[in-house]
């Protein structure tokens, strides 16, 4: 458990096996994070924990691109054996770009859920109103520990 | 072909094609549907899987979960489940912690149990240890037991009716290389299934058999014969399922499922043979665009209900003036309704 360098240099907080990259915002309840890129386009996927309580992912939809979606509305829908849900949109915005490997294939998230299984890039409508309902970095050290806890997860990334 | 595009009730059902010929041949079901049962239509979401789609989650916590007497254990090993579907399951592998652990679900509100596990050699899932603790958790807890079971004798026909299950759910299969071939008992056939099916009828078992669509590697083979051998035991509720080739061996894995439009003709076919008695799709069944059109066609061809729906489906099922009723329960209560 700690603060650690991670891969490509980026620093990570891991707990229970779960890896948190400090450079994301999430949001705990629905596990899912969000990355701001440097064209202001935002980049949304689901945690490591979210991909272990999801299980084995075997089916993904992503909305298509150009479609605007409110925040907490869903950008994407996944399936495994054992849970399907929503992915929610983190902040209010257009459908810029659909992961297209991980609606071929979406057990990437399993595998990679910061890297190649991220799910969608957005286009934000207001980033500075919405972004303020997320934990950044650190600040999700503290409730990231809790969730982990109460759902007595241990992170693998093959399942 | 019908596109559902822009005259659909939901955005999610845009992309959907179904075949006009093919839900005029479903009108059939559908009338059978109203005539004996009305427009009420189930959409159960069993505990033991989270589920939410955009118009259809259950707001209460889990109420019926899933028990594995084998835990992730089967001797049997078929080809279309390799165990896999015990693995999701809660392991009580001796009668002590089968109390234990349905003691801790009453406490967490859970009030209805599926209780399952692997088969050994002879297709038998080895309940008889459990029967009395069973009999407990019916009568101390108050909870719904049901039992999904392999092939069964007299004496654990006797010995569930003894325990008080509530239901009694068993696969059936209708075809003898399926049998040998995918469940790995050449020394069993259609017959030991059938025989199965009268020994719980003459005990007075609620009967809620299964018939697993596609399971002779994505064909259909034996579905029909196995809805024939099932319709002359009057069962409680028949549950039609499909198979998932991602739960297989390594020969299931690529093979697709069946087609959509074969596997609504089955679920027609059933319809008809059991007029009077519920028909639903259960839990078990590929996800993905497919069981989107496959739901559709279930819901044309008069299905009782309907387990995890795909989305859209409970919004399309209110389009058709059905009347949809939520439950948390496993799908083999459908006869309780």
């Amino acid at each position: 458990m700690g603060v650690v360098q991670g891969l490509e240099g980026r620093e990570e907080w891991d707990y229970n096996g779960c890896v948190v990259p400090l450079d994301l915002y999430y949001e705990i309840e629905t596990q899912t994070w969000l990355r701001v890129n440097e064209d202001g386009t935002v980049t949304m996927g689901l945690t490591d924990v979210g991909q272990v309580r999801a299980g084995r992912l075997l089916h993904a939809r992503i909305k298509d691109v150009g479609k605007v979606i409110r925040k907490g509305k869903p950008v994407a829908s996944l399936e495994s054996g054992k849970w399907a849900g929503p992915i929610n949109a983190l902040v209010e915005g257009e459908v810029v770009e659909r992961n297209e490997k991980v609606l071929e294939q979406p057990d990437i998230i399993n595998y990679d859920p910061y890297g190649e299984g991220w799910i969608a890039r957005l286009k934000p409508v207001d980033l500075q109103r919405d972004i303020k309902d997320l934990l950044y970095g650190r600040e999700a050290i503290e409730d990231m520990k809790k969730y982990i806890e109460e759902w007595d997860i241990i992170c693998m990334r093959c399942t | 072909m019908i596109s559902l595009g822009g005259k659909n009730p939901h955005p999610s059902l845009e992309d959907v094609e179904l075949e006009q010929e093919l839900l005029e041949e479903l009108q059939e079901g559908f009338r059978i549907r109203l005539e004996h049962f009305g427009r009420d239509i189930l959409f159960h979401s069993p505990g033991f899987k989270h589920y939410q789609v955009e118009d259809f989650s259950i707001k209460t916590g889990p109420k019926f979960v899933d028990i594995s007497i084998t835990g992730k254990n089967c001797e049997l090993m078929c080809d279309h489940c390799a165990s896999k579907i015990l693995w999701h399951m809660i392991p009580a592998t001796t009668p002590e912690e089968l109390w234990k652990v349905a003691n801790e679900l009453k406490l967490k509100g859970i009030d209805g149990l599926l209780i399952s596990g692997g088969s050994n050699k002879d297709g038998v899932v080895e309940l008889h240890p459990f029967l009395k603790t069973m009999k407990r958790v019916k009568e101390e807890l108050g909870m719904f037991v049901s039992c999904h079971v392999g092939l069964v004798d007299r004496e654990l026909s006797e010995g569930l009716v003894e325990a008080r299950v509530d239901a009694v759910l068993i696969d059936i299969i209708g075809d003898e290389e399926t049998i040998a071939q995918v469940y790995k008992l050449p020394h069993k056939s259609t017959r030991d299934y059938e025989e199965s099916l009268r020994l719980l009828k003459e005990a007075g078992h609620n009967l809620v058999p299964h018939v697993i669509i596609g399971l002779h590697y994505g064909e259909i083979r034996g579905e029909y014969r196995a809805i024939d051998m099932i319709a002359q035991y009057e069962p409680s509720a028949l549950v039609l399922v499909v198979v998932m080739p991602y739960f297989g061996k390594a020969r299931f894995q690529l093979l697709p499922p069946p087609k959509v439009e074969e596997s609504a003709k089955v679920i027609l076919y059933a319809r008809k043979a059991l007029p009077k008695r519920p028909v639903v799709i259960g839990c078990a069944r590929p996800a993905g665009p497919e069981r989107v059109k496959f739901d559709l066609y279930a819901l044309h061809a008069g299905v009782n209900g309907i387990t995890f729906p795909a989305e859209g489906v409970f919004t399309y099922a209110r389009e058709m003036g059905l009347n949809p009723v939520v439950s948390p329960n496993c799908c083999s209560t459908v006869f309780l309704h």
